[in-house]
């Protein structure tokens, strides 16, 4: 399947620091039309292309702005831009090289759910990607697009960028609500939803960048126009941030249901010649998928049927030579480290979770370690409140399929040795 | 973490007027939602957050010192001690360790000390806290997860310049560049 350029279609091509360039590539056709046919137009066309939220919970869109727009009082528009899963760069490449589309995506919800006051909250190492955003909001506000009277139809909208400043859980949804409002950045419990009450315990819709960036197309397109990539429950392009083993790492767009293969045949193959041992989807809260998967069409659906998730789009790339559980190790020290130790499963679970991994990795397992990792696994899925706790074991378990430990009789001998670190050479 | 001293450290002149002058900059009364702004503008122009400042911004604030406290404390980006050289951040997350990280923070060790955090991988077990005396090289280094730019792996930031397929004669020369003796 070939690569498309629709979400990234002036990425590298417009200024994007120029309104007047952003313009010129169909820039500002979906607010001109969201204006001119309403918020319930808006809605239906959104609900109508079955777009799903690229956050990771592939929540439905036009569900979820549908209940704001329907809430009652004073509502927000929030857009997550701290983008921080390990392997994940494609919102910052749409907020560094289109961010006039980020805005216009957020004007176009404000006004469909009545809300006054967007807001940005920006991982705070992309700074490029927030002094962007900046300057596209003031030459917005300048136009006219935004401000008291937002795109003429009198009605206020404004955004601002909100940095944050290095804590991977700020990206969960309640927790970044915390972090804005100046408290350390726990999850809340749910519900109630950020539909019902969310930033400053106001109606909130939070979507992701990449979410947003498809809105435009959708209403310039239409559903049915949107719809002709993709499959009927994955519908539209993904972005896809192909990184580690291969040629050519970098972001991809394609059609949802293009296979695993083909992707990483666009990103030039496996390097140097070599042969794939796994690819590690969806981050570190993602899967390991073995090269048995390459036929794999990259769908939500087929990559839940799969044990897998799209998650943030991350596909991080293996080779023979790699040590899978020296990968495995390092995404398990991430979720010891960005664990935010309130509930008691997962601030005990990552910590004896990693434990558990550097004696797998460093070749001294025990027999036990397995079932133990299953163990705490399910008790962090089943009893966290957030999704980091009950994400956190996923990579750790799949590796296990892909390379199970070999019998406790063997557990201190060579075999054990060679399943815990994978196969020799290239370390990593 | 460093811990709060009793009885807290004065606010030298400097960390009042640079908490005065973000306070001042925002144009009305801080509610407590420019708390995170706050902090950032005053790392800006102090290079980190000494305790007498976070003092002076709490009872600008009206808010609780330990609530101050404890939001500066949440986050990696936030600096309670004072940098000893250029602040060098290292991706070593999975990406970019697969492109030559380890190597790389292997190098780094050798040039400028242990890094302030390191993880005792083989045990699984953590090592947090300071680098110790031996690590007081001009550069303050640390080694961090993905900072988003893995189609260039392997990443490093160093003295706020970012660098992409990064080696570690490419990052002593960016040093040197921001005015690291390195
Ligand atoms: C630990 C954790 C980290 C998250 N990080 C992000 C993030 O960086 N960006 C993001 O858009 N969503 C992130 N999410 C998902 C958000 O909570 C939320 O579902 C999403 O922003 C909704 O937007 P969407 O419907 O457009 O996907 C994270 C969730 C969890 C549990
Ligand atoms: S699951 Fe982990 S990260 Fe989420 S709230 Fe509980 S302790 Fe914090
Ligand atoms: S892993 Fe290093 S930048 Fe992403």
């Amino acid at each position: 399947m070939p690569e498309i350029r629709r979400l990234l279609a002036r990425a590298g091509v417009a200024d994007p620091e120029s309104l007047e360039a952003y313009r010129s590539l169909r820039g500002y056709e979906a607010l001109t039309r969201a204006t001119e046919r309403g918020p319930a137009w808006v809605l239906s066309e959104l609900e109508a292309s079955g777009l799903l939220g690229r956050g990771g919970a592939a929540f439905p869109a036009g569900r979820k702005w549908r209940a704001v727009a329907e809430a009652g009082g004073r509502r927000r528009v929030v857009c997550n831009a701290d983008e921080s899963e390990p392997g994940t760069f494609k919102d910052r490449v749409l907020m560094e090289e289109d961010p006039f589309a980020v805005v216009e995506a957020m004007t176009i919800a404000g006004l469909t759910v009545g809300a006054e006051d967007g807001l940005i909250y920006v991982r705070g190492e992309y700074r490029l990607a927030a002094t962007r955003l900046r300057q596209a909001i003031d030459q917005a506000e300048r136009a006219g697009l935004l401000g008291a009277d937002a795109a003429g139809t009198g009605r206020a909208f404004r955004i601002r960028v909100f940095r944050g400043a290095g804590a991977y859980i700020c990206g969960e949804e309640t927790a970044l609500f915390n972090s804005v409002e100046g408290r350390r950045g726990e999850p809340r419990n749910k519900p109630p939803f950020p539909t019902q009450a969310g930033l400053f315990g106001d109606p909130t819709l939070v979507n992701n960048v990449e979410t947003l960036c498809n809105v435009p197309v959708v209403l310039r397109e239409g559903a049915s126009g949107f719809r002709r990539y993709g499959t009927e429950r994955s519908t539209g392009t993904k972005l896809w941030c192909v990184s580690g083993h291969v040629e050519r790492p970098g972001l991809y767009e394609v059609p949802f249901g293009t296979t695993l293969g083909e992707l990483l045949e666009l990103a030039g193959g496996v390097w140097r010649g070599r042969r794939l041992q796994a690819v590690l989807c969806g981050g570190a809260a993602g899967t390991f998928l073995g090269p048995d998967r390459l036929d794999l069409p990259l769908t939500f659906e087929d990559l839940r049927t799969a044990g897998g998730t799209v998650g943030s789009g991350a596909v991080i790339v293996l080779d023979e030579t790699a040590s899978l559980w020296d990968v495995v190790l390092r995404v398990a020290r991430f979720f010891q480290e960005e664990s935010c130790g309130q509930c008691v499963p997962c601030r005990v679970g990552t910590q004896r979770q990693l434990e558990i991994v550097g004696r797998l990795a460093s070749g001294r397992a025990r027999p036990e370690d397995p079932q133990l990792l299953a163990d705490i696994g399910a008790a962090m899925t089943d009893a966290s409140i957030c999704g980091l706790g009950q994400t956190a074991a996923g990579a750790v378990l799949s590796a296990l399929t892909l390379q199970p430990l070999v019998p406790p009789s063997n557990s201190r001998g060579k075999g054990a040795q060679r399943a815990a670190r994978g196969r020799p050479g290239e370390s990593v | 973490m460093p811990i709060e001293p009793n009885p807290p450290a004065p606010a030298t002149e400097r960390e009042r007027e640079a908490v005065d002058r973000a306070i001042a900059g925002l144009g009305v009364e801080p509610r407590r939602s420019d708390l995170l702004p706050l902090l950032h503008a005053l790392q800006d122009e102090l290079g980190w957050l000494p305790r007498g400042a976070l003092h002076h911004l709490a009872d600008r604030m009206n808010l609780p010192f330990p609530d101050v406290w404890g939001v500066a404390t949440f986050y990696a980006l936030l600096r309670l001690d004072p940098p000893h050289g250029t602040i060098l951040h290292v991706c070593d997350d999975v990406p970019c360790r697969l492109r030559g990280a380890d190597t790389l923070v292997h190098d780094l060790e050798a040039r400028y000390g242990p890094p302030r955090r390191f993880a005792g991988e083989a045990h699984g077990a953590v090592r947090s806290g300071e680098g110790g005396a031996a690590s007081r090289a001009p550069v303050d280094w640390e080694t961090v997860p993905c900072l988003g730019r893995c189609e260039e792996a392997p990443v490093a930031v160093a003295g706020g310049r970012e660098l992409g397929r990064v080696t570690a004669d490419g990052i002593a020369a960016a040093l040197r560049h921001s005015g690291g003796d390195a």
